[in-house]
């Protein structure tokens, strides 16, 4: 080892006596210098932010709290109404004005109620900062919190200008019933030195938060940081200074001496290359260790993926230095070792913008939903715009429906390019009824304005052609199939039942709708799609609410066959209220899975636990469904693969299906199970035996024939230095290794495989010095 | 001062047997150029042997073969045993490479300190060591200078002080004294002739004659990759003269005579003749011949010519004409 170490420690010399480690050295430890006085103190809590303290669904209801609490004569309201601009007043009248809930719902846009809500939070945070604000007979009738409490018991005159602020938010926010989060009781101020820079800071970067929320936002900031700004000016320094190691070696009077030696050419080389990598890991610990230290004394936030940084971006330096080695080697030239390791870069970020651009095309083009339908098997792309299996051209064709104009047809087509893959809200589709042949989708157009966009109804008549059924009632979060009809569910847990024989005087379709409200009267919350599920054989739904489970049925006794609640059982689950939660139900079996990857199956008779299982720890879930004889459920999860589990049989199985690692749906009709995989592969298997029947694949387009059998590979097998940040923010993470109930992987940024960079950077690396060493040991000098 | 070698085994320091390389050039390597033809000669531990030749000989690749720095193409060659360019001979080897380049951020101390740890040397017996080599080398006062402020000269000394720190069995030299001045050559000759005292085999590579005829015991001429002669330096003229050579060879003879212009003149008309001197009407005249009866015919002529022979004397063949001989002829006759 002593002759390698020798080369190592020389490289070290040479790089002190060239001056340039003490000048990368000197450039970082200005740099540390130049942020160490930049520090946070935690301060009184005084801000109020519309979208940290105000609930989203909450927002537009802000403004007809006012109003509630006005009429309800409450005085620390009439004391915030008085010191309302006019023009806000205004504002929230006119919010307010009209509209029963029902009108609200079907046509209503709650866009003006958002604004005013903005205005009014804008003049609450003026009020805030005034002295003044309080006035002891204006808020002489509320129960306070003990902090509030406190504030007045101890004197408004004795407390500091901070002190005061924060009553004046505590009082606020009470006034409010708690729509406003009276928030931490800390909050974090910016100071570089002595000098408050809180207010620059919140116009860069972060809003008025917490510790928390800070050393959340600081991470992701600084990996960003690191990845994309030190790892790029280090890594062409490092290049640079690096670049004339191997070459240098070449020179006449030095490679004799240096291999008459008793040493292997192998390790001669090796050392060499090592040395570098020593050199830049010197410099790299010297700056991620500082900044490290300045992160966790200056802002409390001691993030270990900085830590763990110091050796992957290394790894990054030497994949780079593999290239410049093995050039330097070939012609002993430090220019032409600089210029193929920037060729090098290049061809890595051109097969990486390859990847994402093909891969955003390919997942715009998969299918995200199958259904059966008598007119044929229905499938849709993520902008839920349904085509049908042709047995003639062996191809997916678009569904007869009313096409769209050519505004729409542009945008979608810039869109599709671009990778955004739907519209907002999501459109839903197809729903299939089998006693009626029923077939329905809905459609969002890109072309409307605002943020409220209609779902526009279509409806296939016996020919299979799509005709228009004006609109989705508004607020819809779920469309579904049941025995014998569609119905959706709106975000207020109200349910509709699509009736075809409705008329209305006027014939416009664009405002109205089809669907009759059928109840129930007593109704929760549905946030989201997943959270409800429906028994297509028996028309009852279930819907998950904040740990309950929540059953509805079709009153029979009511004329117009309304829902009524059937009963309601509260899960013990400790979890959050907002956990991602997704909900499948057929025969008597509920399947209920939850984004921290727990699976349950409940008795759909008496909502008792049956059965719970884990069968992932990592990877989040993306959908559910289940087969209509209620024995096989489906759990898709993020990394396309398959899991399912048998109710007679209650075990989670892997089934050998083709295409795991790439499924993108699965549905169930009364014997087969349809698989989607390859983008828009679609394979059937008999429910019984999972015995693999007819395959749909269509012949791909030349841009799915570059991705397979071009793209795709290419990416596989070249390095990816640029996503070294996965691997960082896999390692930092420790809770990801094993099941923590409290996190929602549903929330946290997919990570398809953190280690494929590293694993692909290593082998190249590795290939690169081989054939390096290789070149050496052959060459004659 | 430097420890003396261990004793001689009787392995010979080298064995090359049709020691042959080929260099392919150009692309797809089509174009062959033979460095070395068929080598074959031995040197024994303990010697100082010269290998000699003009530029382009083969004198460096017969070197780097050795070392492994190059790949043979043909024969074999071993080194104190061991098959040339394996790690085992190249521990027992120190080389100082023609134009050295010594990494200029050391000192001397910190470059005996990184070759000799380049030779598996311990730091601990470098600083033991390293004190005695600089001054052997007559570096002693300059340890802690940078090399880039050395002389030619005293990075050729320094390279010499790296090759003895790991008490190598033998010493390979290429172009020791090449482009030094002529004290620094006397300095390098003297270190040289101290290291052979000690039992060190030296070997030898310089194109320039003097020195090696001054140094070394045996020598061995290459030309265009042929091996010319090897020997003793003192038995080239016999060699020249045996007819061991293909060539035909001149000898010179020294004639002291006493005669007028005009005999010498006729006498000496079928010969190369050269008037040396002249003084007290004795004339020495340097006459080439080719054999001894043109000796004896040119005797009777002088005689008959009346002349009088005062002496005859035969003179020794310098390494010079010889290396020039037999490359010249090698030249003429390709």
């Amino acid at each position: 080892m002593r002759p390698y170490l020798a080369i190592i420690k020389d490289s070290f010399r040479a790089a002190l006596a060239s001056r340039v480690l003490y000048v990368l050295l000197g450039l970082i430890a200005l740099f540390l210098l130049a942020i160490s006085p930049l520090h946070v103190r935690e301060s009184l809590d005084t801000k109020i932010s519309l979208d940290r303290d105000v609930r989203a669904a909450n927002q537009a209801l802000l403004v007809e709290q006012i109003k509630e609490e006005l009429a309800n004569e409450n005085k620390g309201m009439q004391r915030i109404w008085d010191s309302l601009s006019q023009d806000v007043r205004d504002k929230v009248d006119e919010a307010t004005a009209s509209d029963s809930e029902e009108e609200d719902e079907r046509k209503g846009s709650n866009v003006n109620q958002i604004f005013a809500s903005q205005a009014v939070v804008t003049e609450l945070n003026e009020m805030i900062e005034d002295p003044d604000f309080y006035q002891e007979d204006d808020w002489s009738d509320g129960s306070y919190s003990s902090e509030t409490r406190g504030y007045i018991e101890k004197g408004v005159g004795s407390l500091s200008s901070k002190q005061k602020k924060r009553l004046n938010r505590l009082l606020i926010s009470e006034s409010f019933g708690g729509t406003i989060k009276t928030g931490a009781r800390s909050s974090l101020d910016f100071f570089y030195g002595p000098f408050d820079c809180s207010g620059f800071m919140s116009g860069l970067f972060f809003s008025n938060m917490s510790q928390g929320q800070f050393a959340s936002q600081i991470s992701s900031f600084m990996s960003w940081f690191l990845d994309k700004i030190v790892l790029s000016i280090g890594l062409l320094i490092a290049i640079l200074v690096t670049a004339n190691i191997v070459p240098q070696t070449f020179e006449p009077g030095t490679l004799n001496l240096l291999l008459s030696k008793p040493m292997t050419r192998t390790g001669l080389f090796l050392a060499k290359f090592f040395g570098g990598c020593m050199f830049i890991a010197l410099c790299a610990a010297f700056l991620f260790v500082g900044l490290w230290l300045w992160m966790g004394f200056g802002l409390g936030v001691w993030d270990r993926a900085v830590l763990i940084s110091i050796p992957l971006y290394v790894i990054v330096f030497a994949i780079y230095y593999s290239v410049s080695s093995f050039t330097g080697l070939l012609t002993r030239s430090t220019i032409l070792a600089i210029v193929a390791t920037g060729v090098f870069w290049a061809s890595c970020w051109s097969v990486g913008m390859l990847h994402i651009f093909f891969d955003s095309q390919m997942e715009a083009a998969e299918i995200t939903q199958i259904v059966k339908t008598n007119h044929g098997l229905i499938q849709s792309d993520p902008a839920f715009e349904p085509k049908v299996w042709s047995d003639e051209s062996s191809e997916w064709e678009d569904v007869k429906a009313p096409g769209f104009d050519e505004e729409e047809k542009i945008q979608r087509a810039t869109l599709k390019a671009m990778g955004i893959k739907m519209p907002i809200p999501d459109p839903f589709g197809t729903v299939y009824v089998e006693s009626k042949g029923l077939v329905a989708f809905s459609r969002v157009l890109f072309g409307q304005p605002g943020t409220h966009r209609k779902q526009q109804f279509f409806v296939a008549n016996e020919e299979g052609d799509f005709e228009r059924r004006g609109v989705l009632p508004s607020g819809t979060v779920g469309m579904f199939a049941t025995k014998d009809g569609i119905i959706c569910a709106n975000r207020r847990g109200r349910i509709y039942r699509y009736d075809a024989d409705l008329t209305f005087e006027k014939k416009t379709a664009d405002r109205e709708t089809w669907f009759a409200s059928v109840g129930p009267e007593e109704r929760v919350e549905i946030e989201e799609r997943q959270r409800i599920a429906v028994n297509t054989q028996s028309e009852e739904v279930a819907v998950y609410n904040d740990g309950s489970i929540i059953l509805y049925g079709v009153d029979e006794s009511d004329e117009e066959r309304k829902y009524k609640k059937l009963k309601s059982v509260e899960l013990e689950l400790e979890i959050d209220s907002s956990m991602t939660c997704y909900l499948a139900w057929q025969g008597n079996t509920i399947l209920l899975a939850l984004g921290n990857g727990q699976v349950m199956l409940l008795d759909a008779e008496t909502l008792e636990k049956q059965h719970e299982f884990l069968p992932e720890t990592r990877v989040a879930i993306d959908s559910v469904s289940a087969s209509p004889n209620g024995r096989w459920f489906s759990i898709l999860y993020r990394d396309e693969t398959l899991r399912l589990i048998d109710a007679n049989d209650p075990r989670v199985q892997k089934p050998s299906v083709r295409g795991q690692g790439s499924i993108s749906a699965v549905s169930f009709d009364a014997s087969k199970m349809y698989v989607a995989d390859r983008t828009d592969r679609v394979t059937a298997y008999e429910i019984d035996g999972l015995s693999a029947g007819e395959t749909r694949s269509p012949s791909g387009t030349v841009l799915q024939k570059i991705w397979r059998y071009g793209i795709k590979p290419i990416y596989f097998a070249f390095p990816k230095p640029g996503e070294f940040y996965k691997v960082v923010s896999h390692l930092s993470n420790s809770t990801d290794s094993e099941h923590n109930q409290d996190v929602d992987l549903t929330q946290q940024p997919a990570r398809p495989n953190p280690w494929s960079p590293l694993v692909s950077g290593l082998v190249f690396m590795a290939v690169m010095l081989g054939l390096s060493c290789i070149t050496f040991a052959r060459t004659d000098y | 001062m430097v420890d003396q070698v261990g004793p001689n085994d009787g392995t010979p320091a080298i064995v090359s047997d049709q020691l042959s390389k080929t260099y392919s050039e150009g692309i797809l390597s089509r174009k062959k150029f033979q460095a070395l033809k068929g080598v074959s000669f031995t040197v024994n531990q303990g010697e100082v042997f010269g290998l000699l030749g003009p530029n382009g000989a083969g004198k460096t690749t017969f070197i780097k073969v050795l070392l492994g720095i190059i790949k043979k193409s043909g024969g074999s060659a071993s080194m104190l045993g061991y098959p040339a360019g394996s790690k085992r001979c190249r521990e027992q080897v120190g080389y100082l490479p023609e134009r050295l380049r010594i990494p200029p951020h050391l000192t001397a101390y910190q470059a005996l300190e990184y070759f000799g740890n380049l030779s598996n040397v311990p730091n601990s017996i470098v600083k033991a060591k390293r004190d005695e080599y600089l001054e052997l080398v007559g570096l002693k006062g300059r340890e802690r200078d940078l090399v880039k402020k050395f002389s030619k000269g005293m990075v050729q000394r320094l390279g010499l002080a790296q090759a003895l720190l790991h008490d190598p069995k033998m010493v390979i030299l290429d172009e020791p004294t090449d482009g030094l001045d002529p004290r620094a050559r006397a300095e390098m000759r003297a270190i040289i002739g101290n290291l052979a005292d000690r039992g060190v085999t030296i070997f030898l590579n310089s194109h320039l004659l003097q020195e090696v005829e001054m140094i070394c015991d045996r020598v061995a001429i290459l030309d265009k990759g042929d091996l010319r002669y090897c020997g003793p330096v003192a038995n080239i003229g016999e060699y020249l003269s045996g007819g061991k050579s293909e060539q035909v060879v001149e000898k010179a003879f020294r004639f002291e005579v006493i005669g007028d212009a005009d005999s010498l003149n006729n006498s000496f008309a079928d010969y190369k003749f050269k008037v040396v001197s002249n003084e007290g009407g004795v004339a020495s005249v340097e006459v080439k011949v080719q054999d001894q009866s043109n000796v004896d015919t040119l005797v009777d002529r002088l005689r008959s010519n009346g002349v009088s022979i005062v002496g005859i004397e035969a003179q020794r063949v310098s390494l010079e004409d010889a290396f020039l001989q037999l490359t010249e002829v090698s030249s003429d006759a390709t």
